[in-house]
């Protein structure tokens, strides 16, 4: 757990930590962003098989 | 908190050997998902009504269980879809007998013709194995989509690709970025790894050249911000609905599982578990509690902490949320930002 925690500290990522819609005040959890096309992933998994 | 999708790593083993993975460095493990972890991850992901499974890998048709896996999700009425290379989908008996398992979709990650990957396996004719399985999927009618990824070796070659793709199938076609792979010494594949900027470029000229690009059958899997696009491109591809977007963290409606069942924020920080299934957590009221817990919850918030400042303001930060967020492990989007990325 720690060294996932350090890791992330080396993120070169200086913005703010965007507002996340919980559940109970929206219908689908995660869905406040603007979605063309949802895919099943995020094309990350094709770089594995 | 609701899971629409789950990823399962069954394997960290490989028949093929491609410089750009993350999974080389977890290849040596040789590894595979015990069944019974498999059946108990199932079981919990049907008690909380999460109905989608992607089985990954290293290869996930190396897995010796995979049809009781696939078997057993179908039961739980939970959708499989297999992420593979396609080269063991070439047999027919394999193939069927998944199929009769209730396997649904199959992401099929192409890698081009005479391309080194293959050199590099036992098998020269692997390349002809891959075809073959498109043809099995499609004679099995299986639900299919056809995955590259983009790397700075590759992106000359993509085009040519996509037209011998188009030569046996027309099937959609995902288009994706080479991501860092994170291990414990640091980024492996930064030689395949392009800069935002000059992936875009390259993409843009390619995209408003050839007709390939035009068809609805063809999608970018967009994982870099938004406001880098050339404005008349972005639009393009949004009016097609040729973007696509899929990250479980982004929207925090996925979760991954690895081999043993270590939990991890994305598939890409393999080597960093926040936690395990059956220690963890082990069914839905210990894993809510699990969730609500602040370092986990700080944990999830900081790995989606935008790239940029500019960021927070952006009108177009609900398109792409900063982009990937394991990108910036390997670049700086604020030195973008500031002009200082060389193409």
């Amino acid at each position: 757990m720690r060294d996932i925690q350090e890791l992330l500290k080396t993120r070169m990522a200086t913005g703010s930590i965007p507002a996340f819609v919980e559940e109970e005040n929206q219908e689908d959890n995660g869905k406040d962003i603007e979605i063309i096309q949802e895919l099943g992933d995020c094309g990350l998994c094709s770089m594995y098989c | 908190m609701k899971f629409n999708k789950a990823w399962l790593t069954v394997t960290h083993n490989c028949n093929l050997g491609c410089g750009w993975c993350y999974d080389r460095n977890n290849m040596e493990n040789n590894k595979f998902m015990d069944l019974h972890c498999a059946i108990k991850i199932i079981d919990f992901l049907h008690e909380v009504d999460c109905n989608s499974i992607n089985l990954i890998g290293g290869e996930p048709t190396l897995h010796p269980n995979l049809e009781e896996i696939i078997e057993y999700a179908t039961e739980h009425n939970i959708t499989t879809s297999l992420v593979t290379n396609g080269i063991l989908l070439s047999d027919n008996e394999y193939i069927e007998s998944l199929c009769m398992k209730g396997l649904k979709h199959v992401f099929l990650s192409y890698k081009g013709k005479n391309n080194a990957v293959y050199q590099m396996s036992d098998d020269e004719k692997n390349f002809e194995k891959i075809i073959k399985s498109i043809e099995n999927i499609k004679k099995y009618k299986i639900d299919y989509v056809i995955d590259l990824v983009v790397t700075s070796y590759n992106i000359d070659e993509i085009h040519n690709w996509i037209c011998d793709i188009r030569k046996c199938t027309d099937s959609t076609i995902h288009l994706s970025i080479c991501k860092p792979a994170i291990g414990t010494e640091g980024i492996t594949n930064m030689q395949y790894i392009m800069k935002p900027k000059f992936f875009i470029k390259k993409f843009q000229d390619l995209y408003m050249h050839n007709k390939e690009f035009a068809s609805e059958k063809f999608v970018l899997h967009q994982t870099l911000p938004s406001c880098l696009w050339n404005k008349n491109v972005i639009e393009q591809l949004k009016e097609r609905k040729q973007i696509g977007m899929g990250c479980q963290l982004l929207y925090r409606d996925g979760i991954i599982f690895d081999v043993n069942g270590e939990l991890l924020l994305c598939n890409g920080l393999a080597k960093f578990p926040y936690g395990k299934f059956g220690e963890s957590f082990k069914n839905k009221d210990s894993m809510l509690q699990f969730y609500c817990r602040e370092n986990i919850k700080s944990l999830f918030n900081e790995a989606c902490r935008l790239p940029d400042s500019k960021c927070d303001t952006c009108k177009m930060m609900n398109q792409c949320r900063g982009g990937c967020a394991i990108q910036w492990f390997s670049y700086s989007f604020s030195q973008i930002l500031d002009g200082k990325e060389e193409l």
